[in-house]
């Protein structure tokens, strides 16, 4: 049992030998961010506008560095990988799993991206539970939750004023050093616990299960439907930026003084620049073929090739839309694609 | 650290010991530029390796790509022209088309630039063992056709396969690349080639006609047969029709795709056809292959 008066303490402890990252205040925004005086970091926080996904894979990132010169030898540089020992505190279930979902795009198949892989491997996850699931909160529908610890090191619930700890994993053991002589909790803090747990699964919304959504999508490429949804898509991307399931990333070079560098940046799929070709053809050439794109990435291309879905659930992408689509919406309108004759 | 050296990890428990890193390019000077095209959009490099362990190293099929990068321009991925048989170089024929490629066009002997590959899977070679082959290419798109072909001449099993016909169009004579490999392969006896304009120019006493209509009139056999068609889609699309009725089937086809690519490595996103990535589970594809995939492409 870790008491809101030690809260502090056991923050500066993990500071002592981590870089933490934990939603803090910054620029008029809640986000995760490096915490710099145990203080700031917010507890009591329904989520971030933004994913935590910045931490693993930061929106803009040089991979390698040139020198200027074309016409003698350019020794290119691989930026060092970064092993900085880290921890993401206070990191809710659902972007836990947006990071399992990168693990398996990012950090297996054939090539593995050093660049992630080795912050992942750095990095020690501690979860809390979901105390407060907004109304647009739908990680119960991928059989998650607001209490599902999976993919955590550590684990945060919250018990009255404070919050009961548990060690999840085998890395997670790392910080039972600053675990230790935390007393037990009584009877009376198991029994806030239960309750804070059984009022956050009442505030989830009504939502049909994901699964089998796969199916129905297969057979749906070349449907009407994606015209029907996109209408009022303006292509701003928002979506995808706040999505802790996207990944898809550009790659550029940037010419700086006696030198440049190639930088990695997040890039999105309802953006006409991202199948461009050099000829001027472009495969998926309105924002119908573009929100097919996504939708079909997120429920039929990444079950069917890692085996998860490339959305958790967590709502961002309903909330930020300045239109206002709801990816629960279109997910439903599929549903009703369900054995209306249209064939794989 | 240096060019290919892996990286180590951290002081995790979970060290994965030494990662290579697919996205550092080996230096690569290039050796010889030569226009292939009369209009000169169409340029071939041949690019050796700096360090000789890259060299050492690198070891491709036909139908493999390669990422160049012109650092402070960027990357972009090109079909390796060369045969693996040809050694000391590797080759590319780039088409001027966007910024990476202008500024490739610049380029002088001597120049160094970067290579990150090879890259995606093959042409379908221990499959054709035994088989007649039949390749189809018009215009630009010739040239993981050239390594196949040469590799099949030149690698020392010429007797593995069995005939080869190549049919090759572009819109006038100029425009047809690797000339000098056209006129060495019309001289040799193991192997038919038959070039064709769109329409008639001086001097022109070869075939005259589109792709489609030419590969009705020499009509190779589909019997024991793989071909391997790239082109333009438009080529592509009025050649397939063509081939079936030859009595080809769709498995026995196969063609290249080349979709908008950044990593190559099948994790930036952008490639896909449905569920399958150009860059790691093609660029080589069946007819068969693509009729369960949607025409994204």
């Amino acid at each position: 049992m870790l008491d809101a008066a030690r809260l502090g303490e056991f923050v500066t402890a993990l500071m002592g030998d981590h870089r933490v990252f934990a939603p803090v205040r910054r620029e008029g925004e809640l986000r995760f961010d490096r915490v710099s005086d145990p203080e700031e970091v917010v507890w009591s926080y329904r989520n971030t506008t933004r994913p935590p996904k910045t931490v693993m894979l930061p929106q803009t990132e040089c991979l390698i560095r040139f020198g200027q010169r074309l016409d003698r030898l350019n020794e290119v540089q691989a930026t060092p990988m970064d092993d900085t020992p880290t921890i993401i505190l206070g990191i809710r279930p659902c972007d836990v799993h947006g990071f399992l979902l990168f693990d398996r795009v990012l950090g297996q198949g054939k090539y593995v991206d050093p660049y992630y892989l080795t912050r992942r491997n750095n990095t020690l996850l501690v979860g809390m539970a979901c105390d407060r699931p907004r109304p647009t909160c739908f990680c119960h529908a991928f059989g998650s939750g607001p209490y599902d610890s999976e993919g955590t090191d550590v684990w945060l619930r919250k018990a009255g004023n404070g919050y009961l700890v548990e060690v999840i994993s085998e890395r997670g053991r790392a910080l039972d050093v600053y675990l230790q002589g935390l007393p037990e909790p009584d009877a009376e803090q198991l029994g806030l616990a239960e309750e804070t747990e059984r009022a956050a699964v009442e505030r989830l919304s009504a939502i049909e299960p994901v699964e089998g959504i796969e199916t129905v999508l297969a057979g749906l490429f070349d449907s009407p439907l994606w015209a029907e949804i996109s209408e009022k898509c303006i292509g701003c991307g928002t979506c995808t930026y706040n999505c802790p399931g996207c990944y898809c990333f550009n790659i550029e070079d940037r010419v700086l003084a006696g030198g440049g560098e190639r930088v990695r940046s997040w890039d999105s799929c309802m953006y006409p620049g991202f199948t461009l070709q050099a000829s001027g053809y472009n495969p998926r050439p309105d924002q119908a073929a573009r929100w097919r794109q996504r939708t079909m990435h997120k429920f039929e291309y990444l079950p069917r090739n890692v085996g998860l879905y490339g959305c958790v659930g967590c709502g961002r992408c309903i909330q930020t839309c300045p239109v206002r689509l709801d990816i629960r919406q279109v997910l439903r309108r599929v549903r009703q694609e369900e054995g209306s004759g249209v064939e794989a | 650290m240096s060019l290919h050296e892996g990286v180590t990890s951290g002081t995790s428990e979970r060290t994965y010991g030494r990662l290579t890193n697919p996205y550092v390019p080996m230096s690569v000077v290039v050796r010889r530029v030569a226009d292939e095209v009369d209009d000169r959009t169409i340029k071939s490099f041949d690019l050796a390796f700096v360090r000789p362990e890259d060299a050492a190293h690198f070891g491709f099929t036909p139908g493999q790509f390669c990422e160049l990068s012109v650092f402070g321009e960027g990357e972009a991925p090109f079909g390796i022209a060369s045969s693996p048989t040809e050694q000391g170089f590797v080759r590319f024929t780039i088409k001027k088309a966007g910024v990476v490629t202008s500024r490739l066009h610049t380029l002088k002997e001597g120049d160094v630039i970067g290579l990150r590959g090879p890259l995606g899977n093959a042409f379908p070679i221990d499959h054709m063992r035994g088989k007649d082959l039949v390749v189809i290419g018009g215009g630009f798109a010739f040239t993981t056709l050239r390594s196949l072909i040469v590799y099949l001449l030149e690698g020392g099993e010429r007797d593995a396969y069995g005939k080869i016909t190549v049919i090759y169009g572009a819109r006038t004579p100029g425009l047809l690349m690797y000339k000098d490999d056209l006129v060495a392969w019309e001289a040799r006896a193991d192997i038919e080639v038959w070039q064709t304009i769109d329409i008639e120019a001086p001097g022109w006493t070869r075939k005259v006609g589109f792709v489609p209509a030419v590969v009705e009139e020499v009509a190779p056999s589909a019997a024991n047969a793989v071909a391997v068609i790239c082109g333009p889609p438009v080529m592509i699309r009025f050649t397939l029709p063509t081939m079936i009725k030859l009595g080809f089937g769709k498995e026995q086809i196969y063609t290249s795709l080349e979709n908008r690519m950044k990593c190559g490595i099948g994790k930036c996103g952008r490639c896909n056809v449905g569920h399958k990535y150009v860059c790691v589970d093609g660029p080589v594809f069946s007819m068969a292959e693509l009729d369960e995939l949607p025409a994204e492409y």
